[in-house]
């Protein structure tokens, strides 16, 4: 395990035994990060970022016990559980079409914005997880190619293939939610 | 396409989220998580408590049941037609002649017949097969598959010549 997985397992363990102090440090260093994911993840609009950040830090601390960190850091960790909940959101508005979107838009976005922030969040929420994963650390954490290939154990000629790909499906499935 | 795409993939800026809301955060986490650990604590106590109670359980269970009676098994007593085999042929020969039931002195000669035949006394077993077939009068002339050569050969001879 690497220096960073011995740590966050460290940070865990005494988070699970009580250890407040623990908990507080892993919520400080990530907080921010899964707030803008959420943001990436909901195409621009901030209005239920921290409602979606709450509920995905709750369970988060109630299944502390299944991070395992030695299979990732705590950070994808968090990550996955915010996309679940960034999916769960958007099915639930989409269920109930009536109800007016809670968007706020920065002031220099179209009022058109409205409607590509939701398509965004919707086409991004249905990609198939390892395309997300791709875009997420291309677009999102802004990772070369490069850096890409060797965290996922590829070639980068087989990480820019499989990029192509995902950013096809992204567009068809942005498009479909267009029309 | 690919520009309009990279922009709307690109990472947006949030503002951090007001100290409020941080601490609200951390409260109700933390109270989660404290909430998390109370269950599994007493998840494990629980445990314990089902393990000691089946201990118990079955403790009781073993105390009420009653010792296994065993399965003697006696030998069948030997019934008085039986002969028991230390008797010598002349000694079963002995016994028929006391006999005063013509079924049992018959099955008496029989097996007196059976040992003189054994002892290789052909003399005395013939004498004795003869006997058991007068006694036991018809119901023994049949022919069995258990009779000895000597017993059959007598039977079949009767037959014929009857």
């Amino acid at each position: 395990m690497s220096e960073q997985a011995w740590h966050e397992q460290g940070l865990r363990d005494a988070a699970l035994a009580g250890d407040a102090q623990a908990w507080r440090l892993l919520v400080e260093q990530h907080q921010d990060a899964v707030r803008r994911y959420l943001a990436w993840r909901l195409g621009g609009y901030r209005s239920v970022i921290d409602d979606l950040a709450q509920e995905s830090w709750l369970i988060a601390a109630r299944s502390l016990r299944r991070f395992a960190p030695e299979r990732g850091a705590f950070q994808h960790w968090l990550f996955g559980i915010a996309g679940n909940v960034c999916r769960n959101h958007l099915r639930s508005r989409r269920r109930s079409r009536q109800q007016p979107l809670p968007v706020h838009l920065e002031p220099s976005e179209e009022p058109s914005s409205e409607e590509r922030a939701e398509r965004v969040a919707q086409a991004l929420a249905e990609l198939p997880e390892h395309y997300e994963r791709l875009l997420r650390a291309k677009y999102f954490e802004e990772a070369s190619v490069e850096c890409i290939a060797q965290a996922e154990g590829q070639t980068a000629k087989a990480i820019e293939s499989t990029l192509t790909r995902a950013r096809a499906a992204f567009r068809e499935l942005y498009q479909r939610e267009t029309s | 396409m690919n520009d309009e795409l990279d922009d709307m993939l690109k990472p947006r800026e949030v503002p951090a989220a007001p100290a409020e809301r941080q601490a609200q955060l951390l409260t109700c986490t933390m109270t989660q998580l404290k909430r998390t650990r109370q269950f599994s604590q007493v998840k494990v106590g629980a445990l314990w408590v089902a393990v000691f109670l089946v201990g118990v359980s079955l403790g009781w269970l073993g105390l009420q049941r009653e010792p296994e009676q065993l399965a003697i098994q006696t030998a069948p007593q030997a019934s008085a037609s039986e002969i028991p085999p230390l008797l010598t042929a002349a000694q079963i020969e002995l016994q028929a002649e006391k006999s005063d039931d013509p079924v049992q002195t018959a099955q008496l000669y029989r097996q007196a017949g059976d040992r003189f035949l054994e002892a290789q006394d052909l003399r005395s077993a013939l004498r004795c097969y003869r006997i058991h077939l007068n006694e036991g009068g018809p119901d023994v002339r049949a022919v069995l598959a258990s009779d000895s050569w000597l017993l059959m050969n007598l039977k079949t001879t009767n037959v014929t010549r009857r």
